[in-house]
């Protein structure tokens, strides 16, 4: 297994599996445009299980669907890049798509930067046109040894590789996400019949290898029966089996436990966690159940209203939790309080965010707001100088800066992002607006 | 249970329920207020010896339970009988052979057209929804639908009968001379081998046949054509949106295979009852429209047999038509036990 955990390590070089920067998803009706995605960034390493918690409604099952490219009319994503940087996906589009491969190595950098670019984000949009997708950072020799795959980019086609391919996904409800009217062992096969050519006897017996991975007895039974045979957890395996089928790099759990009950949300946890160790996957696990998260995250992301208001390790944010909203959360679960005291819950419900945030969206509901909270935008800040795994969208944080000085910083930091990212100069570059491209498509 | 078992049960219930449809039609014929003997003397005469003596030839003063068994016997073992009003003397199933064909020759373009237009209409509009197609489809689709059968029948009678005049295009003399009503001559149907035998001559004449059942068979399967379409839609719609659909595409399965494996075949389930539903519906439906177009098909030959008290045709044709009936209700049960595998599942 150890070998196993070198060679992925290896293989994206200490980079972080995924890279979500600056992700805008929204959704266009006619009333209005609901920011349901709003400038989110996060990682995922390699072997890493990352959480995702939030109320309804706060943009997490959003953020995966872009994630995966699963995004439809009237949704659309407005801007931001999702970086997946598994090796051999990047090399195998290199050589697929290789007009919209680009290199943005450090001598390319330079080189445009020699020419007319001033910072090195001018000269990244100057290389990359509108349709590149595939990005190379490092070539050794011809061989390329770090790059990624910006999937907010990427046409169909490609997505489609992507998808069930490099990153798969589980969706909550195990009941109906298998197709009612196919056995469960078509189902698993149609995976590696797309992204792996089996077919026939070779097919089917990879497929009851599979169900046995997920602990689902006599397989070999199994593997004809239809979904409705099955029961909920069996489901749920059924469909952890069809998004392994094809060795995914990623795992996007959205919910997976919801529909189940404890005991069986239990087993599907300690599956997962088993799954996680043998292929040393990066899971991306979203939940409402604080409970769950503590269970299986080495990271939780909080999610409020489109946006990540609170990010630590999963120890830290439930010994410290700094953000209010993530205290409420903590604080209205069952059992933590005294025998005589009520259950205490966040008023109100999750504001939809359908305008551009110059406030605080979550100071309505908040008890410790303040005046400042109606006019600045909270950005994420490390929560003191010490902690700089811990950061925390509120303008109550850095907590070793008096409250004037977090103010200003939180003031500046937000104009100076909203700057950066009108006249297009976001650190990763690779925004999807119009205005990147221009550089690269004169002729 | 598997789903063929359960087909099967499904199968030997419908034993029962022929028997149970031709004891009520026995009923109905026997106790209700038709008189067979005043129907064949003509009116005023239900009285009188002469009456009398009809009806003991004809068997109805019999016990009724002797009456029950015969009729019931005869029809199990298809001994229809002989008409006595109608065309007194000829046996019932003869005149069934002459007016059943065009029935079914209706009834089959109907079926077809409402098959393969309205079923790929709504399923196009389906997969393109809030488009302009969509719409115009589905506003089509409405008012195809809202159109009576026998206005729908006798505009058109009366537009391709003057064609001519009003848009200078002679439906008549089109392709093939028809005339607009009159059943279809259907000789071919005896001799099908004739269409490889002697195509010059049959040809032409199935050519002629289907030209001139297309306007009835239009009406006829216009309502039902809007009505496939507009849950074909709907069907599509449900499918396209749920949870599974979304799984696959997850697994990276492409646009084409999403809609032919996963969308269409969950679609078809709930429109299976609907198309049977509407083959019960053409053989009560067609004697409007085949009234309209001149069609002397088998709902035509079951009203005269039924105001004219002619007894052996009217049980012969509503044990038909139990038949019929039942037989499509086995043909969906079995549509359903071939697309559906959750069909006959037993919790227990």
């Amino acid at each position: 297994m150890s070998v196993l955990t070198d060679e992925r390590r290896e293989r994206t070089d200490g980079r972080p599996l995924l890279e979500i920067s600056h992700l805008q998803t929204s959704f266009y009706t006619d009333k209005e445009v609901i920011r349901a995605v709003d400038d989110v960034s996060f990682d995922i390493h390699p072997g890493e299980t990352v959480g995702i918690v939030g109320e309804s409604g706060s943009g997490k099952s959003v953020t995966a669907r872009s994630i995966m490219g699963l995004i439809e009319s009237p949704g659309r994503i407005d801007g931001g890049a999702v970086k997946f940087r598994d090796l051999d996906t990047v090399r195998r589009f290199a050589k697929k798509y290789d007009k919209r491969t680009v290199d943005v190595t450090d001598e390319a950098l330079a080189e445009a930067k020699g020419n007319d670019a001033e910072t090195d984000a001018d000269a990244f949009r100057s290389l990359v046109s509108k349709k590149d997708f595939v990005f190379v950072e490092e070539r050794n020799g011809d061989e390329i040894t770090a790059g990624y795959v910006d999937t907010t980019r990427a046409p169909d086609g490609a997505m489609r590789n992507v998808r069930g391919g490099g990153i798969a996904m589980v969706f909550q409800d195990p009941l109906t996400s298998l197709n009612p009217v196919y056995t469960v062992g078509n189902q698993i096969k149609e995976s590696l019949r797309i992204h792996r050519g089996l077919s026939g006897q070779a097919a089917t017996e990879k497929a009851i290898d599979l169900l046995e991975a997920v602990g689902i007895p006599d397989a070999a039974r199994r593997v004809r029966e239809y979904p409705h045979q099955f029961s909920g957890g069996m489901r749920q395996r059924a469909v952890i089996a069809m998004a392994l089928a094809c060795d995914p790099e990623l795992l996007i759990c959205d919910e997976p436990t919801t529909a189940l009950d404890v005991t069986i949300q239990a087993q599907i946890l300690e599956l997962l966690d088993d799954i996680q160790e043998e292929r040393d996957l990066g899971i991306m696990f979203i939940t409402h159940d604080m409970g769950v998260i503590a269970e299986i995250a080495d990271r939780v992301n909080v999610m409020y209203a489109g946006e990540i208001v609170e990010t630590a390790g999963a120890v830290d944010l439930f010994e410290n939790p700094r953000h209010p909203y993530t205290r409420g959360l903590l604080q209205s679960i069952p059992g933590t309080q005294g025998p005589d005291e009520r259950l205490r819950t966040i008023e109100g419900d999750v504001p939809t965010p359908n305008e551009k945030p110059t406030y605080c969206r979550f100071a309505p509901r908040c008890p410790e707001a303040f005046d400042a909270c109606d006019r600045v935008h909270p950005v994420p800040v490390a929560v003191n100088e010490d902690a700089a795994d811990h950061a925390a969208a509120c303008l109550l944080y850095p907590e070793d800066r008096s409250r004037e000085d977090a103010v200003t910083l939180h003031d500046e930091q937000g104009k100076g992002e909203t700057d950066a990212k009108t006249s297009g100069t976001t650190t990763g570059g690779a925004t999807s607006d119009g205005t990147a491209a221009d550089g690269g498509d004169t002729q | 249970m598997s789903r063929w078992q359960y087909f099967l049960r499904r199968l030997l219930l419908s034993i029962p329920v022929v028997i149970f449809g031709t004891t009520i039609t026995f009923m109905i014929i026997r106790l209700g207020p038709l008189d067979p003997a005043a129907a064949i003397l003509g009116p005023g005469q239900a009285s009188g010896p002469r009456a009398e003596e009809l009806r003991r030839q004809l068997g109805l003063t019999q016990p009724l339970w002797e009456q029950y068994f015969d009729f019931m016997l005869d029809m199990v073992t298809f001994n229809l009988g002989n008409s006595w009003v109608i065309s007194s003397g000829t046996p019932a199933y003869e005149l069934i052979l002459i007016y059943a064909p065009r029935t079914i020759w209706l009834g089959f373009w109907s079926v077809l057209i409402a098959l393969f237009v309205g079923i790929p209409l709504g399923f196009y509009a389906g997969l393109n929804p809030n488009t302009f197609s969509d719409y115009t489809a589905s506003f089509g689709g409405i008012v195809w639908r809202a159109m009576p059968n026998f206005w729908l029948a006798i505009i058109l009678v009366s537009v391709l009968s003057q064609s001519e005049q009003l848009i200078g295009w002679d439906w008549k003399t089109w392709l093939i001379t028809t005339p607009v009503v009159t059943p279809p001559r259907l000789g071919f149907m005896t001799e099908p081998l004739a269409l490889i035998t002697n195509p010059s001559e049959s040809w032409p004449q199935l050519l002629g046949a289907i030209k001139q059942i297309a306007p009835a068979a239009i009406v006829l399967g216009s309502s039902s054509m809007g009505n496939e379409m507009r849950i074909g839609r709907t069907a599509v719609l449900e499918t396209i949106n749920s949870n599974y659909v979304e799984t696959a595409k997850a697994k990276g399965v492409s646009n084409r295979t999403l809609v032919w494996k996963h969308v269409f075949r969950n679609a078809l389930i709930p429109l299976v009852p609907i198309i049977t539903g509407e083959a019960f519906l053409l053989i009560g439906g067609s004697v409007l429209v085949e009234t309209v177009f001149a069609i002397n098909g088998i709902g035509y030959l079951f009203f005269q047999a039924a105001i004219q008290g002619d007894l052996p045709l009217v049980g012969s044709l509503m044990f038909i038509f139990i038949l019929i009936l039942v037989g499509t209700n086995i043909l969906q049960d079995f549509l359903y036990t071939v697309i559906d595998p959750r069909v006959g599942y037993d919790e227990s």
